[in-house]
């Protein structure tokens, strides 16, 4: 639920374009680290942790319109530069399939991605700290799941703003004096350029997704925190470089 | 998950729309969500999703099946959808129309066109590690599915997830999914090292032939 299933169409233009944006910077910052290691067996390892990914996220719970992520566990296997990848190729994938929008994958990217990291840098914190792997996976996916559920609430929130509003741009009073030869106007001049408006009731949405997500969040803790111990049991060596 | 029965959808029919090019469905596809994000009239939208139902019957692909495929997206925009009916059921109903205009384009280009396919005209557009990793997910796709059924198997004959005992299923559930995520790591293990055997220089060379439609002799 952390990340936004939404159409496309529905946030403004600006905002999922500044997610594409931000996600391609990404990507470009770490493209050396990735060209470097393409010939490790990083890339094969990706390929399989993306695809858990996919077919975990394709799983709905339906009754609270929830799907596990595994994101925090897939970030804590890949480590957090590898983990930008993944998380574009999946919500690209998924959009393939309607699973959220093609035009909001880059700011689904940087949600997952914010998951995927912090949950790394989290995991490893609350280990060396609690000694206890399950306690370790179960706070840190609890409490990114938390923090990227209020990432996600504030992009729809931000999708509320009107920007050109803002700065005034477009606006009556302006077109009015304004009595040269071009004169720019909106086609919805004195209506919001952007899709969402006041009419959209967030502070409903906000409950709904923190209400369902709360219960998400439970189950993902407890899920991510079996695995990983799960996982440490038969295969310690995963953990080696955490 | 359907991703292996599109694939075989794709990769076994024989219609126009699966002998278009690639490039061409790709181009389409995305200018048609172009138009539906635009599109702000319930009835166009209706008129969108009926020729893309009509493409669906011509490309002798399964209704049922696409229609039901393309229903899963709105299980997740139902939130949303309802927070935002204080603008009226015209818009709740512009939401969900959206979803499964986006949806039905998406599936018919996936079950029309195989996806290294898709992903070699991407190729054009994102970078070569990015649709190296791309091929590598659908691979992996394909190999943990397998894998998945009988785990999934295995859950069931557990007892499956039982709300009498919440605990117990969640853990079934987690075993399951380390399970998955073991044999992910060992097979991709495997797979690098068969790779690497075949001489992988850290990019998957794909030609374009394969994707051009042969008719049949």
């Amino acid at each position: 639920m952390s990340h936004i299933h939404l159409p496309d169409g529905i946030l403004p233009a600006w905002l999922w374009l500044a997610g594409w944006v931000f996600i391609v910077i990404l990507l470009l910052v770490f493209r050396e680290y990735f060209k470097k290691d393409k010939m490790s067996s990083k890339i094969p390892l990706l390929g399989m942790l993306a695809s858990i990914m996919i077919i975990s996220m394709s799983l709905e719970i339906v009754p609270i319109l929830y799907h596990i992520n595994l994101s925090i566990v897939s970030g804590i296997i890949l480590g957090p530069a590898w983990f930008i990848l993944c998380s574009f190729v999946v919500n690209l994938i998924l959009a393939f399939f309607g699973h959220g929008g093609i035009t909001v994958v880059g700011l689904n990217s940087l949600i997952i991605t914010t998951e995927g990291v912090l949950g790394y840098f989290l995991f490893r914190s609350l280990w060396l700290i609690t000694k206890r792997i399950f306690l370790a996976g179960f706070l840190s996916a609890i409490l990114t799941l938390f923090l990227s559920t209020f990432i996600a609430l504030t992009i729809v929130a931000l999708g509320t703003m009107d920007i050109s509003s803002a700065f005034n741009i477009g606006h009556k009073e302006h077109l009015d004096t304004d009595k040269g030869l071009l004169k720019f106007e909106t086609g919805e001049s004195g209506e919001h350029s952007g899709e969402l408006s006041t009419e959209f009731d967030f502070r409903k949405f906000a409950v709904l997704i923190l209400g369902f997500g709360s219960i998400g969040w439970i189950l993902e803790g407890l899920i991510s925190g079996w695995i990983l111990s799960y996982l440490h049991k038969v295969r310690p060596r995963i953990f080696e470089g955490v | 998950m359907d991703l292996a029965y599109l694939d075989y959808l794709a990769t076994g029919g024989n219609s126009f729309f699966h002998r278009t090019s690639p490039g061409l469905k790709l181009i389409f596809s995305l200018l048609l969500i172009g138009i539906i994000i635009l599109v702000k009239e319930v009835l166009f939208l209706v008129i969108i999703l009926l020729f893309l139902y009509l493409i669906i019957l011509l490309s002798k692909l399964p209704f049922h099946r696409i229609f039901l495929l393309s229903l899963f997206p709105l299980i997740f925009t139902l939130i949303f959808a309802y927070a935002s009916l204080g603008r009226g059921w015209e818009w709740f109903f512009i939401i969900l129309l959206r979803v499964l205009g986006t949806a039905t384009t998406m599936i018919i280009l996936f079950s029309t066109t195989p996806f290294p396919c898709i992903f070699a005209s991407l190729g054009k557009i994102f970078p070569e590690f990015i649709i190296t990793v791309l091929f590598m997910t659908y691979r992996s796709v394909f190999i943990l599915f397998s894998v998945f059924d009988d785990i999934r198997s295995g859950f069931k004959l557990r007892g499956g997830f039982q709300l009498k005992h919440p605990k117990r299923s969640l853990f079934n559930l987690a075993r399951a999914f380390g399970y998955l995520l073991l044999k992910g790591i060992d097979d991709s293990q495997r797979f690098y090292e068969n790779l690497r055997i075949r001489g992988f220089q850290g990019k998957i060379v794909h030609h374009r032939r394969f994707c051009t439609w042969i008719k049949k002799q």
